[in-house]
Order: structure tokens, then sequence, then C-alpha cells
């Protein structure tokens, strides 16, 4: 097979994850407690791929760029980091697409600042660009374009950015742009060392090309952007765009095509496909989930919801019931796993940070919000990972009592709820300073109470969301075994901790100053 | 879409000082983006670090950056004249540590030539 342009990523994405989108998390962390040989097993499985190297399923943000240069007529394939070596000595170019490369990303950061191990994701990063078949095809003068949506991390590693000869860095949205950079790398021109993919110039909803093969997991894209507005996340930089439900289905199609009949819904917010505006409506949500199951799927997935469009959604009309009715009596599925972000328990720190999270409630009302849509998830058989952002600008420590009361008053949810630290994102990127941070007294209060409450919830959620894979059962049941048992160990090693953060010596530096 | 393209001609410490110097007056404009072209022999390592900031600030402009090792000046000269045949870049703004640059003449020479507005930025 001859292929001018490779797509690849390091094996802790290059993976179905078991069919279970949520053990993805553990690629963000070092192994503990298990040889990094088992949890590799367990997080990132090696996929099937065809006689030619190329993976039966792959990561969707690299399949719309294999989709753009097949289009336009390039001659592009996904392959499988193992199978590089029988196309890289006659290719052109090697495209890398990560959301996590040097695990800067949250929640990379907070298990390798408090483990203070790399973890798998950096891990693995490193040595595929470290490899024989990419050192050899750098040294015969083949490009390396990398992207995605954790490109902005090149910015602060320039060390590695000159050692592996990267060539094109593309921060955004890359289906146009790939094109005019490889119609360059066919024509010798010179290639752009960086590219940042303004607002304005982003692919319209047309532009956005059909993917060509299986994503993971069935993960297919319902719309860009977000009309949130919080200040830390950079979706909300993109116009909203609503993915046309002909092309969802023609995804659904291809995906089913190459035997994955799950579909992974995915936006930043699901319940506001079609709505235009804050508050989900009725119609456009349930023609897209009848014309998806309409397809004979076998379950059906949503990626995030807000937790504030899941109370207005069943507030008015029940739609969050309806939705999850329709699914569970077309397909066999008995629950649905999503993730969802609580951030702050603080009103005070919602407003200054995440102002329209809340919408179209006040954010004074945030901490009743979260909990009454965590009781319809619950009575919905959702199952929320949600996530806490600790160290957020103008953060306070009266801002954690806030977030640790409302934690007291989640306990009863099964829910997992996982602690991440601020990374520098959004309209707040340009705060580099806080990539490097120190672990306050106050956040090991938080983290450890998020280590109660999802210990308390994960072997029940396992037991549910794990049933199809006994083996993986196994494995992450004897994990959670190591840390129920080990907490007691933990508890002094938690205290020795507290006692230096709380005298500023409990530091993440993952860059120079 | 209207690009504006830079040229900047620095060495060491000054090119972040001329990048800033350059971008304030994209800023101005009404262009949706900028190609930037560097005309130096230093590597991403020095570079970037400079260029860091004014990178993470803007959030409302498309950016491209090149680096153009001195010796591939002529494929600049020809890359700006692709650029501005394919209607992509309707302005062009010329840095230069030294004003008496040989560079520089040859640049506004270009502009001239194709009949693409410039404008020269001093220190």
């Amino acid at each position: 097979m001859d292929i001018d342009f490779i797509l690849t990523v390091d094996r802790t994405l290059m993976t179905d994850h078991h069919g279970k989108e949520f053990i993805g998390f553990m690629t963000t962390s070092p192994a503990i407690g298990l040889p990094e040989r088992l949890w590799m097993w367990i997080a990132a499985p090696k996929p099937k791929v065809d006689e030619y190297g190329r993976p039966k399923e792959a990561p969707y943000g690299l399949r719309k760029i294999e989709a753009a240069l097949i289009d336009a007529g390039f001659k592009a394939a996904i392959i499988d980091p193992d199978f590089l070596h029988k196309y890289l000595p006659r290719a052109k170019a090697l495209l890398i697409g990560h959301h996590d490369f040097f695990a800067f990303c949250a929640p990379s950061n907070v298990w390798w600042a408090v483990t203070k191990k790399e973890p798998v994701n950096r891990k693995y990063f490193i040595k595929l660009m470290e490899s024989k078949p990419i050192r050899e095809f750098k040294k015969r003068g083949g490009k390396i374009i990398v992207g995605g949506p954790a490109a902005w991390q090149w910015l602060h590693v320039e060390d590695f950015w000159e050692e592996w000869g990267i060539d094109t860095v593309i921060d955004g949205e890359g289906e146009k742009v790939i094109v005019d950079i490889a119609q360059r790398i066919i024509d010798g021109r010179s290639l752009p060392k960086y590219v940042y993919v303004a607002p304005r110039e982003v692919p319209s909803v047309d532009e956005i090309p059909i993917i060509k093969g299986a994503s993971v997991n069935g993960l297919i894209e319902i719309m860009r952007g977000c009309p949130r507005g919080c200040r830390f996340c950079s979706v909300t930089l993109r116009p909203l765009r609503y993915i046309p439900l002909d092309k969802i289905i023609a995804e659904v199609r291809v995906n089913m095509k190459y035997g994955r009949n799950q579909v992974l819904l995915h936006s930043e917010d699901v319940l506001l496909y079609g709505a235009y505006d804050i508050k989900p409506k009725e119609e456009p949500l349930m023609k897209l989930h009848k014309a998806v199951l309409d397809q004979g799927v076998d379950a059906v997935g949503w990626s995030h919801v807000s937790l504030a469009a899941v109370v207005y959604a069943e507030r008015n009309g029940r739609i969050v019931s309806k939705l999850l009715d329709l699914i569970f009596s077309k397909t066999n599925q008995k629950f649905m796993g999503v993730q969802t972000g609580i951030e702050t328990g603080s009103p005070r720190l919602a407003k200054i940070i995440m102002p329209a999270k809340a919408a179209p409630y006040r954010p004074e009302q945030w901490p009743d919000i979260v909990e009454e849509a965590f009781s319809i998830m619950a009575e919905n058989k959702i199952l929320p990972a949600a996530t806490l952002i600790l160290n957020l600008p103008e953060e306070k420590p009266e801002d954690i009592e806030k977030t640790l009361e409302l934690m007291d008053r989640l306990k009863d949810y099964p829910s997992l709820i996982v602690p991440m630290y601020f990374v520098p994102l959004g309209v707040l990127k340009d705060r580099r300073a806080l990539l490097r941070f120190h672990i306050k007294k106050e956040h090991i209060e938080v983290m450890w109470k998020c280590l109660e409450h999802s210990l308390r919830w994960a072997p029940k959620l396992a037991e549910i969301y794990l049933a199809g894979t006994p083996l993986v059962k196994i494995g992450i049941k004897i994990f959670l075994k190591l840390i129920e048992w080990r907490k007691k160990s933990l508890e002094g090693k938690v205290k020795r901790i507290l006692e230096e953060a709380s005298k500023g010596k409990y530091s993440h530096t993952p860059i120079r100053a | 879409m209207s690009y504006a393209c830079i040229v900047l001609i620095a060495s060491g410490d000054n090119i972040g000082r001329a990048f800033v110097k350059c971008f304030n007056e994209i800023r101005k404009s009404k262009v949706h983006g900028v190609f930037t072209f560097i005309v130096t022999n230093d590597g991403i390592r020095k570079v970037i670090p400079q260029l860091r900031p004014i990178i993470l600030n803007n959030i409302s402009h498309g950016v491209s950056i090149y680096l153009v090792n001195h010796n591939e000046f002529n494929r600049l000269v020809s890359e700006i004249n692709v650029l501005f045949k394919q209607s992509v870049i309707t302005s062009f703004y010329i840095y230069s540590d030294d004003i008496n640059n040989g560079y520089v003449r040859k640049l506004i020479d270009l502009a001239e030539r194709i009949g693409l507005k410039y404008k020269v930025v001093t220190k």
C-alpha cells in the first residue's frame, strides 16, 4: 500500500479501551499499584488492525484529518504505531494528533503532581517520538506535523520541538489548514513552524468532512463550540456549529460498516444539540436520538452534558427521562455513563470564572443545580464522572470550603468525582505560570474527599459498567482492592504531603520558568 | 479573508520585541490573520520563548510563523510572491534591526514591483 501521509498516535490513544471510554482516564496516570504492562493492558490494549496495519477503530480527530486529506485527493491513512516501520521509509509526512502530548492537561497533571511519576500518556508519546522508525524517518528528511487539542503544549516545550525536528505545529481546528500543508509538502514549498487557526478561520459545517473509517467506541461529533463561555475552556472560543443530522447518520453508518454498533454522541453539552440557546429543546434532541436508533445501533452514549442543561431539560418537559426511556426501550442498554463538570462548589468563584455555566439559572444557585442534576441523573440511570477544578485563578480558601460542602451533599449519588488542576486554556491561556503550581493544604482535603467518594462508588459502578468485559473487571477490582487496602498507609503519606503543602513545599514543575 | 504578511529581520533577543511591534500594527488593521517570516539562523529553542507571550495573548488573529535561514532569503521572496498572487495577503510589514540592510531594499523592491501595499516598521 502506497501512503504519502501517515497519521498515528502512541498506544495510549491508539486503542479502544476495551470498548469502555471511561477506562481511557487510566492513561492519564502513571501505573499505580499494578505493573505498568498490566496497567497498559487494562487502559490501552492494542486495537485490531487489518493486514496493512490500519486500526479497525481510530481516534476521531485523526479520522477527521484523514478524511480531509483523502477528500482533497492525497494518499493518507491512519496506521497503528507498531506498523510505522513498514511505511515511514517511503512516506512524505507523519501526522500526529494528541489530547495530551506532555501530560500538562487535567487530570494528568494531578496524578503527576501527586505521585511524582510521569503519566503513561506522556511516557508513551516520548517513547514513540524516540523510536527507531521515527528517528530514521526524520534523518532522511521526512516531515513531522503535530496537532490536535493539545497542540498548545508545544509552545511550552521548545526543547522537544527542536530535538525531534517537528516541522509544523497546528494549533486549532485542522481540517482546512492540513490540506494546504500537505500540498506544500508535495510541492516542496517551505512549511510554517507554527499555525494558529483563529475562531474566524475554522471550517464551516459544510467544510467538516465525513470520517472514512470507524472511530474509537463509535464517537461521533454532533456539535462544535459551546455557548457557555467558561473562562478556563478553549472550546468556548470557537464558533458554535451544529452538525446536520444527515452527516451524523452518515458517520453512524460508517461505524456500523466497520462493525462498531455503539454510538457515542460527542459535544461539550449534548443536551444543547439544535438549541441555538442555552435552553435544551426537545424536538431536535428527540429527532437526533430517533434517527440514530433507527439505524439499529446497540447502544447510544453521551460524551458530556452540563448540569444546568440536565436540570432545565428535566424541569421543562422531562426531556432527560424521555431520551433515556427511548434509548433503553430500543436497545439492551441498562445505563449511560457521561462526563460532566462541577468545577467548583463556590457560587462566588462560579460567577467570576464560569458565569454562564449555571444558565439559564443564576450562578448563586450553582450548588443547588449540581445536586438536582445529580439526583435527576441517578433516577435516570446516568452515571456521571464529574470534574472539580483546583487552583482556579482567584480561588480563595473559602471557595474550597464551599466545594467540600457540596461534595458532602453529593455523597449518596452514584458517581465518580475527579479533582483536576487548572490548566491555562481559553481566554486564560496566557497564564503560563499556572502550569507550575504548589499543592495547597486545602486542595489535598478535596483530593482526599474525591478519593473517598470514588472508592465508595467505584466497585458498584465497575460491576455495572464492565459487565461485558470480565477480565478487565477483575483487573479493575484488584486495583480498587489495592487502593482500599493501602488507604491506611496512604493516610500517613497524605499527612506528610499536607505538612509539606502547608509550608508551600509540595510543588509541580513540568516546564521551565 | 484578508491576511497581512510580516517579515522580521532581527537577531537574538530583538526578535520578540520586533514581533510585538509588528503585531500591534496588525491589531490596528482589519486583517483576519498574519503570515510571519522571521529571517534568522536561530532555531525554535531560541525563537519560540520570545514569541510565546504574544502568541498566547492572541485569540482573535490566525497566525502562521515561518523561520527562514539567511541563505533561504530568495525562497522567502518567491513565497511572498505566491501568497500575493493567490490574493491571500493584502498588506506587508517589514521590520529590520538595521534599516539599511540589503534585505529591506529587496523586499521593498518586491512590494513595489507586484503592487503590494507595504510599511517599514522601525525600532
